[in-house]
């Protein structure tokens, strides 16, 4: 089965919102004061948003396709 | 040298003479990362350049400060410093950077440049005709000097400039000038954060939430704050071996006033004694932390908001609400409200407005209201996702005209000291916007010597095609402005350290 990368907000998140503008195909959106959310059928794995979160709160993770 | 007499309680010096250090045609005051790049942004735009510094290296809060966490809008030299940064690895994540590295870079930046510099200068004095600005006098360990020039950029994040030279300015809040609150950071060494990210501390409460409400209804530690403001690991030291470092934002001194020298030093004193208090504390609560020790307390206080100028334009609160949109756009942010609890703990990320209807309200940032809650008195609570357009990323626009004080003729303000009320204050301090606004400043000033005219009347459309030429983020890949030339903007959407493409 073909796989394919994700990015999901894990735990730890501190609503920075560095992520949002990091991502290219604006695919997350905040939950107020609780966290950032990464709409999985919009990601396309670029995975900016895992690189740019500062706290480390955002996991890759490959996935079937 | 000349010396003073008292007379009637006060010293009283006689008319003094003194040397001329050097003469410019643009001088800037401070060598925070807003005077930075007003300084780099004059010298490239043909103008004769010195940049003056009180402290021992330039950056201001970003390296000296400690505040290692350069976040908002990249753009123009912005954008270039990070790409350096990230070459010395320097920089990660899209905002830790390491404070030393950080200091040589900027060093060498404006040396490239081709700007003089005088670090360890503090202004004492300024030298006015009019509504115009001749020189600056300056401390020097061989006596006073004066440093002429033709435009001058305040970027001492005190508006000490403005304020020498009679300009208006505003402290504060309006009803008392006292200011929000200040924080000393601080750098822990020996830490293991690969412990301290897997813990179930950041899992569950990575705000450090409960934490610190045990630790203060306990009686273990005083109401220093009631969250983690942040805590950010510095690149380029030891990893993955229990001897990471990182910076921390937790410390507060309230009730603050800090253009009194004497409120300074209380601030300096209390950060160090909190300093030892919350490294304690931290060593015994916090995973990871075990072996911590304090290795470094910031040089220079985290003062968030003290004098501003008094401008063209006074940026508010309802600008950031509303996402505001100017004809003269010169620098954009996107952080929002964020006030640091003036006589207790917490951070307001929110402000009382006023709603479309004409209703008093509270508004709160996109990203939540923060740690501190509006009162309960009835008023109405919204997130401003409910008044602007969230259909594309949420951001504001500075104004040019925040940047020119009033009255004075060859004046520039830029960095955390724009005209502005507390709350539009509190959304345009971040460290990249300073550098933004210093940028424009810079360039500003360049033109109006270019084009022989004051500050103040300067073709704005010009100045933005040229931050744009330059490389700067107006929000030009969010929404057409009518004074740049038409062409595809759409690298400036996204933020991934520089710009994609």
């Amino acid at each position: 089965m073909a796989k394919k990368i994700r990015c999901r907000v894990a735990g730890g998140c501190v609503v920075c919102m560095t992520c949002m503008y990091a991502c290219p195909v604006q695919a997350i959106t905040l939950i107020p004061d609780v966290s950032a959310v990464i709409d999985q059928e919009k990601c396309i794995g670029c995975c900016n948003c895992y690189e740019s979160c500062q706290p480390g709160a955002i996991v890759r993770e490959e996935i079937d396709e | 040298m000349i010396g003073y007499k008292m007379e009637n309680g006060m010293a009283v010096t006689a008319a003094e003479s003194l040397p001329v250090y050097g003469e410019y045609d643009v001088v800037v005051v401070g060598g925070g990362i807003a005077g930075v790049g007003a300084a780099i942004a004059a010298a490239r735009g043909g103008a004769k350049t010195i940049i003056v510094e009180n402290g021992s290296a330039l950056g201001g809060l970003v390296t000296l400060g400690l505040v290692n966490i350069p976040l908002d809008f990249l753009s123009g030299i912005g954008s270039e410093m990070f790409d350096r940064l990230i070459a010395v690895n320097g920089l990660r994540n899209r905002s830790n950077s390491n404070p030393e590295k950080h200091k040589l870079l900027l060093d060498r930046m404006i040396a490239e440049a081709g700007v003089d510099i005088l670090l360890v200068t503090p202004l004492v004095d300024t030298i006015v005709e009019g509504n115009t600005v001749r020189g600056i006098v300056v401390h020097t360990k061989t006596g006073r000097k004066a440093i002429m020039g033709k435009r001058f950029i305040d970027a001492s994040g005190d508006s000490d400039l403005v304020y020498f030279a009679g300009g208006e300015v505003e402290v504060g809040r309006e009803k008392d000038n006292m200011s929000m609150a200040c924080s000393l950071e601080f750098v822990l060494g020996a830490v293991d954060i690969d412990k301290y990210r897997a813990s179930e501390l950041v899992q569950k409460d990575p705000k450090w939430i409960k934490l610190m409400d045990e630790a203060v209804s306990s009686g273990e530690i005083p109401p220093i704050d009631n969250h983690l403001n942040w805590l950010t690991h510095i690149p380029d030291r030891p990893e993955h071996c229990g001897r990471d470092e990182v910076s921390i934002c937790i410390l507060h001194s309230r009730n603050c006033y800090p253009t009194d020298n004497r409120d300074l030093t209380r601030m300096y004193l209390e950060g160090r004694e909190q300093a030892e208090i919350m490294t304690d504390f931290i060593k015994k609560h916090v995973p990871g932390f075990e072996n911590a020790y304090l290795a470094q307390t910031g040089s220079l206080l985290g003062v968030r908001e003290s004098r501003r100028i008094v401008g063209e334009y006074r940026f508010t609160g309802m600008d950031i609400a509303y996402a505001r949109r100017f004809d003269d756009v010169v620098a954009i942010s996107r952080h929002g409200f964020d006030l640091h609890g003036y006589e207790g703990p917490g951070n307001m990320k929110w402000f009382k407005g006023t709603l479309p209807d004409g209703r008093e309200a509270y508004i709160a940032n996109v990203a939540g209201w923060g740690s501190q809650f509006p009162p309960e008195d009835g008023l109405p609570r919204i997130n401003m996702s409910e008044l602007v357009d969230m259909s594309g990323p949420y951001f504001y626009d500075i104004p040019y005209r925040s940047l020119v004080p009033v009255r004075l003729e060859n004046v520039l303000a830029a960095g955390r000291n724009i005209s502005s009320d507390v709350n539009g204050q509190s959304g345009t301090r971040l460290i990249m916007c300073c550098m933004a606004l210093g940028e424009a400043a810079g360039t500003a000033a360049a033109i109006s010597l270019q084009d022989n005219v004051a500050p103040r009347n300067i073709d704005v459309g010009k100045l933005q095609r040229q931050l744009v030429k330059n490389g700067c983020n107006i929000g030009q890949g969010y929404r057409k402005i009518d004074t740049l030339e038409d062409a595809d903007y759409s690298r400036f959407r996204v933020q991934y350290r520089h710009y994609n493409g």
